[in-house]
């Protein structure tokens, strides 16, 4: 499984930073590159207690979590190379891209508590796995703002000032991925919390657990 | 609860800044010509500086002077920006109270968290920890509260969000002001225990049992 997880993220990165010519000639730069932080991130927080002379394994809950959001987004990658990305598309993009942040902060959560003189109960560990996803998704909000100064949108109060529908329709282009994104990760966590009681059944393996 | 309370620092300053925000409102140029949005304000954010005491003198928690302080400031600059039209004359105002306010939030999150670390038995942050979840807080904070605005303004049609500038200013400002507090917080835990930090809020055992409380 974590093999699999591995993987595909790996798969992912090198799709999310493969030129845009390659793939279809509408893809953008900016949510590829997000998905390379993300499917990097992840490739360090599940490889990282393995490699610990004390380290462990993360169980299969955890790991199909994190699995299903990353399969899915190669789905869409793949997909988009035939078709380009629309604006459906990427929100079901950031959609999955929250979910795996959320798996994956969940994932650093149990290797902080691991592995440093932080010690957090499994309420706690959820709440860190929401701020992860929040400050991937802050990096997103970024990410998209600078793009929308690249694509020569109105950005500037003076400019939406006189236009209610334009200033909705642009915020709209900033804020949408965002509230998808913030939707998705409480939904995530709420999961989370469900499979996760119990924590160090449910959580952490040793090595025969491979 | 009978025990008397001597007067304090912070005390003097939440009525100091109380007052001087409601003389600020009752300027007869505000009540004759009818500007109710600014009165109102002014009047909420005179009611909010007096928080901090209330809750001293109720016997709930004592907050810190250097927080006291930063909310106060917080609030006095929110209310003279709103009455005095600086939000409208100057293009920095903005910028600079919501950094202030970003500090004052910010340094409400690192307190309760040393609170949480140590009055819950089951949680143990450390000073790093203490520091990262302050940040991350902070950060996700930015987010939903740009996201209730963009929400909000799609469903009633109100006018939160201004544009994608100010929408990516404010979250700039939010994340100076938690830098800011950051270094101070570093500083800060480096030459305190978080049992000093705790005992200086003088929470009552109500809150205390609350934060305690194991709930997994």
């Amino acid at each position: 499984m974590t093999g699999a997880l591995v993987a595909l993220s790996l798969a992912i990165a090198m799709l999310s930073i493969a030129p845009s010519g390659i793939l279809a000639p509408e893809t953008s730069w900016m949510q590829e590159w997000m998905w390379f932080i993300v499917s990097i991130s992840g490739l360090f927080i599940v490889a990282y207690p393995n490699n610990k002379p004390d380290g462990f394994y993360f169980r299969k809950p955890i790991l199909v979590m994190a699995l299903i959001p990353v399969a899915l987004q190669a789905v869409l990658a793949f997909y988009a190379m035939a078709e380009g990305w629309d604006w459906n598309m990427r929100n079901v993009s950031v959609a999955l891209m929250a979910w795996a942040s959320v798996s994956y902060g969940y994932m650093l959560a149990i290797s902080i508590d691991s592995f440093t003189e932080t010690k957090l109960s499994n309420r706690w560990m959820l709440v860190f796995s929401l701020l992860f996803c929040m400050a991937i998704v802050s990096l997103q909000m970024f990410s998209q703002f600078v793009f929308m100064v690249s694509e020569g949108y109105p950005i500037f109060d003076g400019d939406l000032f006189l236009s209610v529908e334009k200033r909705l329709e642009v915020n709209a282009v900033l804020g949408t991925n965002a509230t998808v994104a913030v939707i998705v990760s409480i939904l995530t966590s709420a999961v989370l919390r469900k499979i996760t009681c119990g924590k160090d059944q449910v959580l952490r393996g040793g090595a025969e657990d491979e | 609860m009978s025990e008397k309370k001597p007067f304090t620092t912070a005390d003097m300053l939440c009525i100091l800044t109380a007052l001087a925000l409601l003389s600020l409102s009752f300027r007869p140029a505000h009540v004759e010509n009818g500007l109710t949005y600014g009165f109102y304000t002014g009047l909420f954010t005179a009611a909010i500086c007096l928080v901090p005491f209330l809750l001293r003198r109720m016997g709930f928690m004592t907050l810190p002077l250097t927080f006291v302080m930063v909310l106060e400031t917080a609030l006095f600059l929110h209310g003279y920006g709103v009455l005095s039209g600086s939000y409208d004359r100057y293009v920095w105002y903005d910028f600079m109270t919501h950094v202030i306010s970003s500090m004052a939030v910010c340094l409400c999150v690192f307190y309760a968290l040393i609170a949480v670390s140590q009055n819950d038995k089951r949680t143990m942050m450390g000073k790093d920890g203490v520091l990262l979840f302050t940040m991350l807080i902070m950060t996700a904070f930015g987010i939903y509260w740009e996201t209730a605005e963009f929400v909000l303004d799609m469903l009633t049609g109100s006018h939160m969000q201004y544009g994608p500038f100010d929408t990516i200013a404010d979250m700039v400002s939010n994340v100076i002001g938690a830098a800011i507090i950051g270094i101070y917080a570093r500083h800060f835990i480096a030459h305190h225990s978080g049992y000093d930090i705790v005992e200086g809020f003088e929470m009552s055992g109500r809150l205390a049992r609350f934060i305690s409380q194991e709930r997994d």
